[in-house]
């Protein structure tokens, strides 16, 4: 998770799932953040990732600067380095998964998403 | 052995039969060959069967920090002191979260959080990363009352020259491997992640025998080629009997211990130049394989009282193998100390010495008392000085979800 003392800022990583089938993250939520959309970046141009995101049974799904990631927005305070946020995330399988996302000042890969904020 | 020497042996040979005398040359040639071809036989076995040794990584969680009782010790280490940039205590527990995900991540061989270094992370050696706590960060948590004297001040020694360059510090980070490659990057993505919290008070770098050079379990030599730490726990059950607080100790302090750091300095030079004698007499033991000059291998309790033929004690009072071994159970120390080599300088003498790293429940009963009987009268003060002086609580570990030092930063939420 970027640091912001903004609104919104993106969360990233990988998201495994150990399961057989293929399972999608269809919502993400979180009691300190007003609302959480999935994004995808086409063409240049970041938009709500329709469908949400898939990881493929026994795979991985990765989420990085200048691609997918979840776009916390309506955030409550500034998110500062080493500041933590606990993320529920809602499955097609009809379960849910909790994520703990830390707020770090750097982020390889996120010089292009950075530099062009038209993006 | 009729096998023709190898350019590659005969260089080699080269050297040893300059060390024997040049009679020895065409013997020493053949016979070191001979040695080197089994080494690249078993080098060959090792890479056919075994995963390459790089890939072998401690364990961050549990209810002990890694870095301590991880024998054998690995074959390098950096120890960096940090100061607390001005800050509330939130900020404190917001740099140990991110020193504790990074610590796990890298233990694990890979990349920390928002770095995408897989090919600098992915070979460990058996990376450990290792938090220690100065009295700055129980100030900080505002539990200042329960940092040990001995942490917050150390009592002065009478041989001490410290300098403040290698001295003190509020947080340690030790970072070991038996690769200096994953040191230097784990220290630096650490670094970069707390900067931001606090700066860099001094930086010390150290060395030891590479992992595998001797048998396992041998003790290692320091720059004046004494076996140092032959009074040592010898296995991991028996360093955590000695190190770990146990139930007596407070509770945010169970499973914890204290590492003291000095910088020992030593004139290499003028030890070179004192004779064989009287080196062994000044250790107190044999240089070659470590035993007390009392006889037995070099685990054998030297023996103050023996006398030689001549009616004198075979050991100098004032050997080091005599003071520096523990009078009571609570001198009891883990020694788990890295040689260091700035280099010559520019008048050409070495700038070497050791970086002394002992580990102990309470510095107080165990490193101070040693101590002042070292600096009162220990030969060896002829050629060592102590140049640098740090130490730290070194907390309990943590669980996974946990933040190290938790059990501190929790006592007053």
């Amino acid at each position: 998770m970027k640091v912001t003392d903004g609104s919104m800022t993106g969360v990233f990583g990988t998201l495994v799932n150990p399961t057989g089938a293929d399972v999608t993250v269809t919502g993400a939520a979180s009691q300190s953040v007003g609302k959480i959309e999935m994004h995808e970046v086409v063409g240049g141009k970041m938009r709500p990732k329709a469908g949400g995101f898939v990881i493929p049974a026994g795979g991985k799904h990765v989420l990085a600067p200048g691609g997918d990631h979840f776009m916390l927005m309506k955030l409550s305070g500034p998110v500062r380095a080493g500041d933590q946020i606990a993320l529920t995330l809602t499955l097609s399988n009809g379960t849910s998964a909790s994520v703990s996302a830390i707020g770090k000042a750097t982020a390889a890969g996120e010089e292009t998403y950075e530099a062009s904020p038209s993006q | 052995m009729t096998a023709r020497p190898t350019r590659r042996g005969l260089l080699i040979g080269g050297g040893a039969a300059g060390l024997a005398g040049a009679a020895g040359l065409a013997g020493a040639a053949a016979g070191t060959w001979a040695a080197h071809n089994d080494e690249t036989a078993d080098d060959e076995a090792r890479d056919a069967g075994a995963k390459p040794s790089a890939s072998e990584v401690v364990a961050f969680h549990g209810p002990h920090q890694a870095g301590v009782t991880t024998l054998p010790a690995q074959s390098h280490a950096r120890f960096v002191a940090l100061d607390l940039r001005p800050g509330g205590r939130d900020d404190l527990v917001r740099m140990l979260r991110l020193v504790t995900d990074d610590a796990a991540r890298l233990m694990a061989g890979r990349s920390p959080l928002a770095a995408d270094d897989p090919e600098l992370a992915g070979l460990p050696s058996r990376l450990t990363v290792t938090i220690g706590f100065g009295a700055g960060v129980f100030d900080r948590l505002g539990v200042g009352e329960r940092c040990p004297a001995v942490v917050r001040s150390m009592p002065a020694f009478a041989t001490d020259k410290l300098e403040p360059r290698w001295s003190g510090g509020d947080v340690l980070l030790q970072v070991c491997a038996d690769d200096p490659l994953p040191v230097s990057y784990a220290v630096r993505r650490l670094v970069r992640d707390v900067r931001e919290f606090a700066s860099v008070r001094w930086s010390q770098q150290g060395f030891s025998t590479a992992r595998g050079s001797e048998p396992f379990g041998t003790t290692p030599r320091n720059l004046m080629g004494q076996r140092d730490g032959s009074a040592n726990p010898r296995t991991t059950a028996e360093a955590d009997a000695l190190v770990w607080a146990g139930s007596d100790a407070p509770a945010w302090y169970r499973g914890g211990t204290t590492l003291v750091l000095r910088r020992i300095r030593m004139d290499l030079d003028a030890w070179d130049d004192v004779g064989r004698f009287g080196r062994e007499l000044s250790v107190g033991r044999r240089l070659g394989d470590g035993a007390p000059l009392t006889g037995g291998d070099e685990f054998a309790v030297p023996d103050p009282s023996a006398a030689g033929p001549d009616g004198l004690p075979v050991l100098d009072p004032g050997s080091h193998a005599v003071l520096a071994r523990h009078r009571s159970p609570a001198e009891r120390m883990l020694r788990r100390g890295y040689n260091y080599d700035d280099g010559p300088g520019a008048d050409g003498h070495p700038e070497a010495g050791l970086l002394f790293a002992a580990f102990q429940p309470d510095a107080a009963t165990a490193f101070v008392p040693v101590q002042r009987r070292l600096a009162a009268s220990d030969a060896l003060n002829t050629w060592t000085t102590h140049v640098g002086s740090a130490a730290f609580v070194i907390p309990p570990g943590c669980a996974p979800g946990e933040v190290l030092g938790r059990s501190l930063s929790e006592v007053r939420a």
